[in-house]
Parts: C-alpha cells; sequence; structure tokens
C-alpha cells in the first residue's frame, strides 16, 4: 500500500464530484474511513520513504515516520467526526470537494520531503481556506475571504522567495539535502533563508507578530468551518513549521526568539479575548493563545514538553471541535454571536459540554488538558527556562477569567429559552466531551504515543 | 487634510522600510554564483535514457516532478470551482461587453478552428518542442475568448461537456498515475514503452500525462473567461 | 560594442537589480494602495519579479535551452538547468489561479456592499 494514497483518493474524489450525484456523504466517509484503515496499517513497518516517478533524491519522496503518521491519523479522525456530525444533513457538492481537498493536502504537507512539493500542498490548503471562509457568501464572508488573501499572498511570495534562494544555492529540493547542506551556505544566506520561510510558514502557523488578521478569519466564517480550522488547518501548519526548523538544526537563540513569540502570542490573545464581546473571536483567540503555548513548547527542544505539545495538540483539536460545534447549534438558534447568547439558552447538555471544553483548555484536572499542561511545564522546567513556566501560569489566570465569565453567564438568572438538539448530535458531541475526561484519567497509552513522536521530530535533521 | 497626510505618511514608511529590504537583500544576492551540480544537471545527464524526450523540461514537469503538476492541476480546478461557486446564475446574465466589429465576425468562423487545432498541436508535441498541456490549453482557451468576443451574447458554453471534460481528466491523470504504482511501482511510474527521441510516440506515459492536463486546463480557463464575462444583469 | 554586454555577470547583475527593483514596487504597492484590484495586482507584479529573478540567473551566457533540435542532438551541461523553468511554470499556474480567485471575490463583495477600498472595509471587528 502507497503513501500517496493519502492525497491522490481524495483528489480522486474531488475530480469524480460530477458522477456521484447524491451519495456524497456515503462515499466521504467511506473514502475517510478507508483511509484511517490504511493509516492504521502502517503502524508497525515505520519509518517508510517512497519515492514518486524515480529515485530519490532526484525525485520527490514522502516520509513517514511517528510523527507524520501521528498527524495523518489526528487529521483523518477529525475530518471522520466532522463528517459523523453532519450525517443526517445531506452533504453539498463544495463541502464534499472542499474536505476532501483539505485531507489531501495536509496529509501532503506532513508526509512530503521535498520542499517544493510543501509549497505546492501549501497553496492548495490556503485556496480550500480561502473558499471555506466564502461559503456563507454574504458581506463578512467575502471580507474576510479578501483579508485571508491579502496575507496568504504575502506568505506565498516570502515562502517563494526562501524556496528559491535554497535551490539558487543547494542545488536541490529534497529535505534531507537540504538539511544535510544547509550549514554549507554563508550565513548571510543563511538568515535570508530562515527569515522569508518564518514570515512564510509563519503566517500561516498563526505566530506574533504575523496573526493580527486570525481573529477576523474567524468571524467571517461559519462556525463549522471555524472547527475545521481550528482543529486541522492550524495543527498542520505549526507541525510544518517546527519540522522544517528542526531539520535545519535551528540554533539555541532562535529556538529562544520562537519561544518568546510564542509567549507573546499567548500573552496578547488572551488579554484581547478578556476584552471581547463576541462569542467566534473569543473561542478564536483562545486558539490563538494555544498556539501561543505550543510555540513556546515546540521551540523548547525538550522531551517531555514536546510529549506534552503533541497531547495538548490531540486534546486541543477535539476540544475545539466540540465547542464550535456547540457553538454553530447556539449561533443558529439565536442568530447572534454576541457574549449575552450564553445568558440566553438553556440547556444542561450545552452547559456540561462548553464546561468541559473550558476547563479541559484551563488544564484543571482530571480533564486531559491538565496532563498536557503538566508535561510542558515539567519539561520547560527541567530545562530551567523558569521564565517561561511562570508566563504560562500567568497568563492561564487571564484564560482562567473569562472561560468563567463565560460559564458564570450560564447560570445568571436571566430568561432563557431551551436549546433544541437532536439526540444524534448529542451522542457525537458527548462522545468527544467523554473521550476528554478519558483522556485526563487514562493518558498513559497516549502519552507513550506522543513520546516517540517527540523524539522522532527532534531527530528528524538527524536521520 | 490630516488624512492625506496619514495616507503620505503610511505610504512613505512602507517605501521606506521596503527600500532598505530590497537593498539588504540585493547585498546578499549580487555576489553569488550558481552551483555546479544541481539537480537539473543531474536529470540532464539521465534524460535521454529514462524518458527518451526531447524536451528536458516536459520530462521534469511530467515525470520528474509530476506530483507537483497534479498539485498544479488541482490548485487551477479548485479556484475555477471556488469561482464558479459564488456566481448565481450566470446563465440568466448578459455579457460585460459588446462588440460590433464585423471584421471579427467574419474572421472567426476561420480562426477559431485554425486555433483549436495549433492548440492541440502544442498539446500533443509537449515532448518534442517547447510547448506542452498548459501552454496548448491557454491557446485553446484563447480561441474560446475570440468567439466570446465575436459572437457576444449569441455564444455559450455547453457545463455539462466542460465539467465532464475536466472530471474525466483528472481523473485520468490520477489513474494513470495509479497504473504506473501498480505496473512500475512508483506512482507515475513510466510503464509503456519508450520509443526513440523525437518521433511522435515516444516517452512513455508523458505524452498521455500532458494531453490530460492540456484537456483539463482548456476546460478551465475558458469557464473561467466565461464567469467573468457573463455578469452583467439583465 | 555590445561584447562587454553580453558577459554572464554583467547579465547577473543586471537581473538582480531590476528584478528586485520590480520586487520592491510590487510590496510597496500591495502595502499601500486602497483599491482593492491594485492590491491584488501589485501581488501579481512582486511574483512576476520572482519569477524573472529566478529564470535569469540560471542562464549563463552561450548556454542553450534544453530541447535537442537539429543543430542540439545530446544532452550535455551545455544546456540550461530545466528544473527552474519547470518550478515557475508550475509557480504561474498557480498564482493565475489565486489571482482569479481573488478577483472573483472582489467582484462578489464589490456587488454586495458598493465598496473597494480596503480601509473602508469593516465589516469585521469588534462590534459588528
Amino acid at each position: 500500500m502507497s503513501l500517496i494514497l493519502f492525497v491522490t483518493l481524495p483528489l480522486l474524489a474531488s475530480f469524480l464530484t460530477p458522477l456521484f450525484r447524491d451519495y456524497l456523504k456515503y462515499i466521504s466517509l467511506a473514502l475517510h474511513a478507508s483511509l484511517l484503515l490504511l493509516a492504521f496499517s502502517f503502524i508497525g513497518m515505520l519509518p517508510i520513504t517512497e519515492t514518486i516517478s524515480f529515485d530519490s533524491p532526484l525525485s520527490i519522496s514522502f516520509v513517514l515516520d511517528s510523527a507524520s503518521l501521528f498527524f495523518v491519523i489526528l487529521f483523518i479522525s477529525i475530518m471522520i467526526l466532522f463528517l459523523l456530525y453532519q450525517i443526517k444533513e445531506s452533504m453539498s457538492r463544495e463541502i464534499f470537494i472542499l474536505t476532501n481537498m483539505l485531507i489531501a493536502s495536509v496529509s501532503g504537507l506532513v508526509l512530503s520531503g521535498d520542499i517544493f512539493n510543501i509549497y505546492i500542498f501549501f497553496e492548495i490548503a490556503s485556496i480550500t481556506a480561502y473558499i471555506l471562509t466564502s461559503l456563507n457568501r454574504d458581506k463578512k464572508a467575502y471580507s474576510g475571504a479578501i483579508r485571508y488573501m491579502i496575507m496568504g499572498s504575502i506568505a506565498s511570495i516570502f515562502l517563494l522567495m526562501g524556496i528559491m534562494s535554497i535551490y539558487l544555492n543547494i542545488g536541490s529540493l529534497s529535505l534531507v539535502t537540504i538539511a544535510d547542506k544547509f550549514s554549507t551556505i554563508d550565513s548571510s544566506t543563511q538568515i535570508l533563508i530562515l527569515i522569508s520561510l518564518f514570515i512564510g510558514f509563519g503566517i500561516k502557523a498563526e505566530v506574533f507578530p504575523l496573526n493580527f488578521w486570525v481573529v477576523d478569519i474567524y468571524q467571517a466564517s461559519s462556525n463549522r468551518v471555524n472547527a475545521l480550522f481550528s482543529s486541522i488547518l492550524s495543527k498542520a501548519y505549526i507541525f510544518l513549521f517546527f519540522h522544517i526548523a528542526y531539520m535545519l538544526h535551528i540554533d539555541q537563540k532562535l529556538m529562544w526568539f520562537l519561544a518568546t513569540m510564542g509567549v507573546i502570542s499567548f500573552a496578547v490573545a488572551e488579554l484581547s479575548a478578556l476584552s471581547s464581546r463576541d462569542t467566534k473571536r473569543i473561542f478564536a483567540y483562545s486558539t490563538l493563545g494555544q498556539i501561543g503555548v505550543l510555540f513556546i513548547a515546540l521551540s523548547s527542544g525538550d522531551q517531555k514538553a514536546l510529549t506534552g505539545a503533541f497531547f495538548l495538540i490531540v486534546l486541543h483539536s477535539i476540544t475545539k471541535l466540540m465547542l464550535f460545534l456547540s457553538l454553530d447549534i447556539l449561533n443558529t438558534q439565536f442568530g447572534s454571536s454576541k457574549i449575552d447568547i450564553f445568558s440566553r439558552f438553556r440547556s444542561t447538555f450545552l452547559v456540561i459540554l462548553f464546561a468541559i471544553g473550558f476547563l479541559s483548555l484551563l488544564g484543571i484536572p482530571p480533564l486531559g488538558g491538565f496532563i498536557a499542561k503538566i508535561a510542558i511545564l515539567e519539561g520547560l522546567a527541567y530545562i530551567q527556562s523558569y521564565y517561561l513556566v511562570g508566563a504560562i501560569l500567568i497568563i492561564s489566570l487571564v484564560e482562567a477569567v473569562y472561560f468563567f465569565r463565560l460559564l458564570g453567564l450560564t447560570q445568571k438568572d436571566t430568561q432563557r429559552d431551551p436549546v433544541v438538539i437532536s439526540l444524534y448530535h448529542k451522542i457525537i458531541l458527548g462522545s468527544m466531551a467523554l473521550f476528554i475526561v478519558y483522556l485526563g484519567l487514562f493518558p498513559e497509552s497516549l502519552l507513550a504515543i506522543c513520546q516517540s513522536v517527540a523524539s522522532s521530530l527532534l531527530g528528524a535533521g538527524h536521520v | 487634510m490630516s488624512l492625506k497626510k496619514d495616507i503620505k505618511l503610511h505610504s512613505l514608511s512602507v517605501s521606506l522600510v521596503v527600500s532598505v529590504m530590497t537593498i539588504l537583500l540585493l547585498s546578499i544576492f549580487l555576489n553569488f554564483s550558481l552551483v555546479s551540480d544541481s539537480l537539473g544537471v543531474q536529470i540532464l545527464s539521465l534524460n535521454a535514457d529514462e524518458t527518451a524526450t526531447a524536451n528536458a523540461v516536459t520530462s521534469v514537469v511530467t515525470y520528474f516532478r509530476g506530483f507537483d503538476t497534479l498539485g498544479e492541476v488541482t490548485i487551477l480546478f479548485l479556484s475555477i470551482f471556488g469561482i464558479g461557486l459564488g456566481l448565481d446564475g450566470y446563465r440568466e446574465k448578459l455579457n460585460i461587453f459588446a462588440f460590433e466589429n464585423q471584421l471579427i465576425k467574419i474572421a472567426v468562423d476561420i480562426l477559431f478552428p485554425l486555433i483549436i487545432l495549433f492548440g492541440f498541436y502544442i498539446i500533443i508535441h509537449g515532448h518534442l518542442s517547447p510547448g506542452g498541456g498548459f501552454q496548448g490549453g491557454v491557446v485553446i482557451a484563447s480561441g474560446f475568448l475570440l468567439m466570446f468576443l465575436a459572437k457576444n451574447d449569441d455564444f455559450s458554453l455547453n457545463h455539462k461537456i466542460i465539467s465532464i471534460a475536466e472530471a474525466l481528466s483528472g481523473a485520468g491523470f490520477i489513474l494513470l498515475g495509479l497504473l504506473g504504482l501498480l505496473l512500475a511501482d512508483r506512482f507515475l511510474g513510466n510503464f509503456l514503452p519508450l520509443g526513440s527521441i523525437g518521433s511522435l510516440f515516444s516517452g512513455g506515459v508523458i505524452p498521455l500525462i500532458y494531453i490530460f492536463v492540456g484537456i483539463k486546463v482548456s476546460a478551465e480557463i475558458t469557464a473561467l473567461i466565461e464567469y467573468f464575462i457573463r455578469i452583467k444583469d439583465v | 560594442m555590445f561584447d562587454s554586454f553580453n558577459q554572464t555577470p554583467f547579465l547577473h547583475t543586471a537581473i538582480t537589480i531590476g528584478s528586485f527593483l520590480i520586487l520592491a514596487i510590487g510590496l510597496v504597492g500591495a502595502l499601500t494602495k486602497k483599491n482593492l484590484f491594485k492590491i491584488f495586482i501589485s501581488f501579481a507584479i512582486a511574483e512576476t519579479a520572482l519569477f524573472i529573478y529566478f529564470i535569469g540567473m540560471h542562464f549563463e551566457v552561450g548556454k542553450v535551452a534544453p530541447i535537442l533540435t537539429d543543430k542540439v542532438t545530446q544532452f550535455s551541461t551545455n544546456m540550461v538547468d530545466p528544473v527552474p523553468q519547470a518550478m515557475i511554470l508550475t509557480t504561474i499556474v498557480i498564482a493565475i489561479a489565486v489571482l482569479a480567485l481573488s478577483l472573483s471575490f472582489i467582484i462578489n463583495y464589490f456587488k454586495l456592499t458598493n465598496n473597494m477600498e480596503v480601509d473602508k472595509m469593516d465589516e469585521l471587528g469588534e462590534d459588528r
């Protein structure tokens, strides 16, 4: 079985959409389920390198190691959950094509071992994201899509500049060769390449100071699209950023720079969430804050912190999927996304869901987020970055303030309308919440997996 | 008055930053020499034996980096699809311009078939001379643009044919690659006989790939042209 | 007289300076212009500058195109590198696709709001 099936089967399904008529949602679920089975079948066989059309390094290669397999399984599982949530509604052509393209492009991003190929998948994912943002077709959607495209074009230009400099100076596009020969280029060109790649990948990975536009995009798209952005797309770009960073053997000072940017991202995001009155924007700021924490953890270079980071990635994806889908229920019922909708609904089920989601993001035991945060803080303390530990703890207090404010609004004594949620949706959302609790109580197996992922990422440049 | 000053200040500061950046870039790039054993040089030395195509750029585009071409075709497909989503009911709209030029009206009946033929020639001979799927596809699309300019609102495309052409050529490309996976053990592996350099039937799968790409690109850019022309409300 | 211009270092210098000037013009345009069309066309200009730079830098005086003809009957190192040309082919198509999509978004946005200025786009923000 081949690695490229993760990319080509969804593409094939998208191309053949006119032939599928009314069976779109079944074909989509069957396709993703079979891809998940294919991913599981690779588990004992790592690492695998597969070249396309000719021998490496003259041709493009796809590399499967623990980290990429972890992410492929994560992305396909989240997509299956997302599709299962919508199974009672009829699937439109655009959702079918766009979800397939999303899975194809993020799989390509994490699997590909060739930098120009990564650029191609980067562009496919960007265009998918632009179209997803504009799906509502109203003023906000197009305004957000246009802004997204402006930022995306800037990222493209800088990324192209970086790739061109790499080819001009090294003469190869394969990541392994680039990693080997990167240190032989003269240092001013090295700095140029690193800055271009930082701007190019960093705009999409949403790190400070390149993330001022993100929250508007979340406000412009529908909540289901936000769930996809938050759980799948941002994780792919973050992994890509650090995969390249570890491959190029970035030295300590630059890692400290990334960690500082992570701290500032976290701080600015949480403080902005505190003063926001729009629930979509609050959740978006929370996503940006967690991305900041991930930057701090992933740039530390410490095994334990990276383990915690990957655990946090799994938890955050499921939590944000659950939170955005619940917010979608509220938004459609009340037609508004202002913060006061939290004081207008009556549903114990939704309150429990929000409570589990918020407490997990805060890192409160016995939920999964606690395990992730503890691992990250332990790792940071191990390398004696006490100021990072302190920063995370202090800024989490800010996070606690606005999350508890939202929970408090649900308990206020006001006029409340009951929320109608179908039993099926309750089952799907409830199982996500139960999984978050389960990960908090029995984290051992996932922690072991995350540990091997962390060693694979740390050893990436040394292959 | 102060708004104009603000705008001028903003433009000035951005220009300053960009100029500084450009000067820094120039100082890095100006003393520069090419790497001598780059990827392309290695491919050139293998090209005659492995692919038997006379055009090295074609063999790089379709064979050595064929996956990038697949991604590019996907991007074009996605973007045309995204444009089509936002435009509702374009069949009831009119063209945004209307030319009444007798010269074009008479000439188009002769020129249109010639342009389409020329486009197909470029697509099919992509592995022998400069050209290929993308170039030929755009030439075919320009022929359709000529029809739009000449016949105004009387000419409209049959979108069934366009979507079938898109779907089948895209699927054909991927199926060709998967066949290569089965028969030659790599995606897009070459499993057809190579022939001799310079003849039309040479290069294995490479002309086939370019034909699929050419049909897809011509269908998509033609649809793109129509999407952008038919936007005037009745 | 023109032979002194027909040397590789001169060519490379001219291409470098020229394309970075165009890149600067494109980036300044993209970051300062208010009209949405001008912003995206400026991006197209900046990308074109990068393409010119990349292909131009791989050319050296005396080299030929990597295509076999009647006169050039063998692939040799006297040919220009074909990989950048393939990369730029792909990237040009990507740039066209993104530009077309952005223009269609601008058209749809204009139909809904009658607004073409980027600083008057105020649908998104804290109080909307």
